[in-house]
């Protein structure tokens, strides 16, 4: 049984995870509660997918970190095979598909979903309570007719309202940016059930746990026991003479451990660059990835100690390759069955 | 019974827009470590109900794939590198599918018929495969024809295999055909246990059966009444099919005399061995029969066809009148009366310069004269000048007996003769209802030699064919192996309603009657083990793999080295060894006495009369002895007296000369 099926935390009605014909009755429910409750509604065919940039982390953006290793960024070689290889791997997704419009205000049905994959015997197998899916509408509920709203209450439509906590002068009256809305909620419900499943794993789980992407949220932040691997580089930590040391790492080696502060949801964590593979002949982020930790957990060991020691790690995951997926220089295989288990079960 | 396989689900069905499922197959896939492979029975439950009922389709797995998410196999060797030890190292494995490929056998409830739909997919238990394969049909108390072929294994199920004995013996559909390659011990060890699970569970309100077997190759059927070697596992599966693991209780065999006529022409000479095996001698009346087995159509034009009808009609077995062109009565019952008779009449003609004899040209009758004369050293050994007849005791066939009729060191001639011969004189009692048996199996191998596709119409192929498209009417029914079904006459194989097959060439496997079969179900049949069959019934829809035990009787190659085949022997060891299986306290003075007084022809002629009587042990001299014309023996004459000279002549005659 999933975490949200357990929890209650999936809408009353839906059927459990995995079955076929949940999203396209809710789907139908709501295209029908835009039709029968309001004049103005107009349903967008058989629902199109919103199509944003992921948030403002998309721009290129550089923050630079201080380093805590050492003085300057370095690089270090990684060698030999670690100790224990990561036992589970944590990553999740979302959808969000325009089902229509009451006037300008637009109703999403958003999809969410996360999954712990843990390995056993080399091969990948769901954590007994490690998939979360969730599906719900995203609506501006004070721009919808209530016949809209009713016709949803009525027929067990969960509903999140997409202007909840925004400042009303900062709402633009315009459809795009009212899908917008719609789809960072949609983001944010996606971090928190990764947050969720992260919790848990820390609590009960046993062993390292790989987080694709960053770590959010303050028990993964300070776990001694989970690393979050990041792909994507429009945010760098690095400037100047210490970004061209890390643009020259070389297959298999690190950077110096640096410090990314604190911010809201989270404490500061621990970060490095790690090249997984020969940059040779393509970009210079090729092959490259950025790992954090917890800056200080409990154990004792250096940070440039324990940088090395999920280095290897990180780096034992570079086999199999993750083809056909176009990202295969960063991203390791168990991430990609965790992102193939998610896309069936969507 | 259901087992615990057959509850626990091992796959899930799938179906795609490209690989749809259909009404006829289905695909699904299972855990890496599942049990299920090529030939495995399943169940596949339906999750919604169709009229009430929620579906259960039965299938059987006919192809296999299996693939992981890899684009292509170069991926494969840029991830380890180029170096395949490499791959140990990787801490995952790719994701990995098993996926199968099921033929239905069978929908519950079998209207409508629709796809197969989306559900759980179970190992067949013992009660699904009885219903998988419609043998819940005819396995019913108070009606019950099955007939056990062997076990279905997999993945912890064991099930008797039942064939019905309907449609394997008639009167629904008959007969039987085997094929694999030589050398396995395949076909014939699968024929003796059939015969032997037949004559276990023939219904005995079907009738009476029994087998006659024509042994053409070796020493395979020459030792079925001996107990073989069998491991635990094969009389656990005797147990298990209800058979007992003993050898044929009843079983007679036949073979002609070698062309010396010393002994029979088989590898069951020992003599050991003797007191079942009878000598297979016809005469004139019975090769007359069938001439036209001997005699080709180059040989036999319509004047030599009406002069032979004439011989059989006119001339066989009666006094012939008197003739003209005879200069004595004949009555012919022997080849060698019958060319006494040829003799008589050329002689006679052409004393009168006659051209014709009853319209019958010169030409026509030394033509017949030389190819009738000639059967009888074509078929030396089978065909007795004599007349002496010894045949299967058509008339008094015993019910779960076998009559194994050995033809392996015959030339072909004389093959089929007797095979078209017995096979007639099988067919004319059978129609007659008074053979002794309602049914008989004839167990032929070889058929790629007797019923080629390919090769002129000969007697034996016709025959063959009218066993396959009629006996089953008359309980005539044909079990027939061969090394390559494609080879064999259609309407023989095609009219076999029950078809086995054991491992077979991969040659063979390619030919286009094979091509209904999946590529996965050809190759398990071209890897099969010994002992394991795919079988084709009327009842199952599909091919369906069995297991089946070691037939419980001596294996021929063991059983010519147990009992080895008789030397050439003398007369006199050759005659009495065939009396004293008789009579055992003949002695060998008293048949080297005998064979001193007479002619090795008259000799053989009496042991085939004796042979043919039977006597009690006490009459076999007396019986054996009637047959020689009486004769005195040579004795040794008085000893001659020295005489005195008849004259003597006077001391004082001056005429004489001194003695």
């Amino acid at each position: 049984m999933s975490v949200a099926a357990r929890d209650g935390a999936a809408p009353s009605g839906t059927p459990p995870m995995g079955e076929g014909p949940a999203p396209r009755s809710l789907l139908r429910a709501a295209q029908r509660a835009l039709t029968a409750g309001s004049p103005r509604g107009i349903v967008s065919g058989s629902g199109a997918a919103l199509e944003f940039g992921r948030d403002n982390s998309d721009r290129p953006v550089t923050q630079r970190a201080r380093p805590v290793e050492e003085p300057t960024v370095r690089a270090h070689a990684i060698a030999g095979a670690p100790a224990t290889p990561f036992v589970a791997f944590l990553d999740g997704t979302q959808r969000s598909i325009r089902v229509g419009h009451d006037g300008i205000a637009p109703l999403v049905l958003g999809t969410t979903a996360a999954v712990v994959r843990t390995r056993h015997a080399a091969r990948m197998h769901t954590w007994e309570d490690g998939h979360i899916r969730r599906e719900q509408l995203y609506v501006p509920k004070a721009m919808v007719a209530a016949g809209v709203l009713e016709w949803l209450a009525a027929h067990d439509g969960d509903i999140v309202d997409t202007l909840r906590g925004v400042d009303p002068a900062a709402i633009e009256q315009h459809p795009l940016a009212l899908e917008r809305l719609a789809y960072d909620a949609v983001l944010r419900d996606r971090e928190r059930i990764e947050l969720r499943l992260g919790e848990a794993w820390c609590a009960r789980g046993d062993g390292a746990l790989f987080v694709d992407g960053s770590l959010v949220g303050e028990t993964l932040a300070r776990a001694p026991n989970a690393v979050g691997v990041i792909k994507s580089h429009f945010t760098l930590h690095v400037a100047g003479n210490d970004l061209m040391t890390v643009l020259a790492l070389r297959a298999g080696e690190r950077s110096t451990v640096l410090e990314v502060p604190a911010r809201e949801s989270r404490p500061a964590v621990a970060t490095w660059y790690l090249r997984l593979r020969d940059p040779a002949g393509h970009d210079p982020l090729w092959g490259l990835v950025r790992v954090e930790s917890a800056m200080d957990p409990a154990g004792g060991a250096t940070p440039g100690g324990r940088a090395d020691e999920w280095s290897r790690m990180v780096l034992a995951e570079v086999r199999p390759l993750a083809l056909p997926d176009g990202r295969w220089d960063k991203l390791a295989y168990p991430i990609r069955d965790c992102e193939e288990f998610l896309r069936a079960t969507l | 019974m259901t087992d615990l396989s057959s509850t626990v689900a091992l796959g899930r069905v799938v179906a795609t827009e490209r690989r749809p499922n259909t009404p006829h197959e289905f695909h699904f896939w299972t855990a890496l470590d599942s049990p299920v492979g090529i030939g495995t029975i399943v169940r596949v439950v339906g999750a919604t109900p169709v009229e009430g009922q929620i579906p259960v389709i039965y299938g059987v797995v006919v192809e296999g794939v299996s693939y992981t998410d890899l684009l292509t196999p170069l991926h494969d060797v840029l991830g380890h590198d180029g170096v395949p030890g490499n791959a140990s190292s990787a801490p995952t494995q790719r994701t990995e599918i098993r996926l199968y490929s099921a033929a239905v056998l069978r929908q519950m409830p079998e209207e409508p018929l629709q796809p197969v739909p989306m559900g759980e997919v179970f190992l067949a238990g013992q009660e699904d495969i009885a219903i998988a394969l419609r043998m819940d049909g005819y396995l019913k108390d108070g009606a019950h024809t099955g007939i056990p072929v062997g076990v279905y294994r997999a993945g912890g199920t064991d099930a008797p295999i039942w064939l019905d004995a309907d449609f394997l013996v008639g009167p629904e559909a008959a007969h039987l055909n085997i094929t694999g390659v030589s050398g396995l011990a395949t076909k014939t060890s699968a024929v003796e246990w059939l015969l032997s699970s037949l004559f276990a569970h023939f219904p005995s309100q079907k009738g009476s059966v029994a087998a006659v077997c024509f042994n053409v190759k070796g020493p395979d059927l020459c030792f079925l009444d001996l107990p073989g070697q069998l491991e635990p596992s094969d009389v656990a599966l005797y147990e298990q099919l209800g058979v007992p693991p003993t050898p044929f209780a009843h079983v007679e065999y036949f073979a002609p005399y070698t062309a010396r006529g010393l002994q029979l022409n088989t590898l069951r000479s020992n003599e050991a061995l003797l007191h079942n095996v009878k000598p297979l001698t016809w005469g004139l009346r019975e090769v007359l029969q069938y001439a036209e087995v001997l005699l080709n159509r180059d040989d036999v034009d319509a004047k030599a066809d009406a002069l032979i009808d004439f011989i059989k009609e006119r001339v066989l077995d009666r006094e012939f009148p008197e003739d003209p062109y005879l200069s004595r009565r004949h009555r012919v019952q022997s080849f060698g009366d019958l060319e006494g008779w040829f003799r008589d009449l050329l002689r006679g003609m052409e004393g009168k310069n006659a051209e014709s004899w009853r319209t019958h040209h010169i030409a026509t009758i030394r033509k017949v004269r030389n190819r009738l004369s000639n059967i009888s050293t074509r078929c030396a050994g089978l065909v007795a000048d004599h007349g002496n007849v010894s045949d299967l005791p058509f008339g008094a066939f015993a019910d779960r007996s076998v009559y194994v009729v050995d033809v392996a060191n015959l030339e072909e001639d004389a093959q089929d003769l007797i095979f078209a011969r017995v096979i007639s004189k099988l067919r004319e009692h059978l129609e007659r209802r008074d053979l002794g048996v309602d049914h008989v199996v004839v167990f032929v191998d070889e058929l790629n030699r007797y019923a080629p596709s390919d090769a002129p119409e000969t007697y034996v192929r016709k025959m063959l064919l009218d066993i396959a498209e009629r006996g089953r009417y008359l309980g005539l029914v044909l079990f027939s192996a061969q090394q390559f079904r494609s080879q064999v006459h259609r309407r023989v194989v095609g009219n076999s309603g029950t078809a086995l097959y054991g491992r077979m060439d991969a040659d063979e496997l390619a030919t286009p009657g094979y091509a209904v079969l999946t590529p996965a179900i050809r190759t398990r049949l071209a890897t099969l083990d010994k002992g394991q069959l795919m079988v084709r019934h009327p009842h199952f829809t599909q091919p369906i793999f069995v297991r089946f035990p070691r037939p419980a009787v001596l294996r021929g190659r063991d059983g010519v080295e147990r009992y080895p085949q008789a030397v050439e022997a003398t007369l006199e060891v050759a005659v009495l060894r065939a009396l004293r299986a008789l009579d055992p306290t003949l002695t060998v003075q008293w048949i080297q006495d005998i064979c001193a007084l007479h002619d090795e022809q008259d000799v053989l002629k009496a042991r085939d009369a004796t042979l043919l009587a039977r006597p009690a042990a006490g009459d076999v001299r007396r019986v054996f002895e009637s047959h020689f014309r009486g004769r005195v023996p040579v004795r040794e004459g008085p000893k001659p007296v020295r005489g005195l000279a008849i004259r003597v002549v006077p001391d004082d005659d001056p005429y004489g000369s001194p003695s």
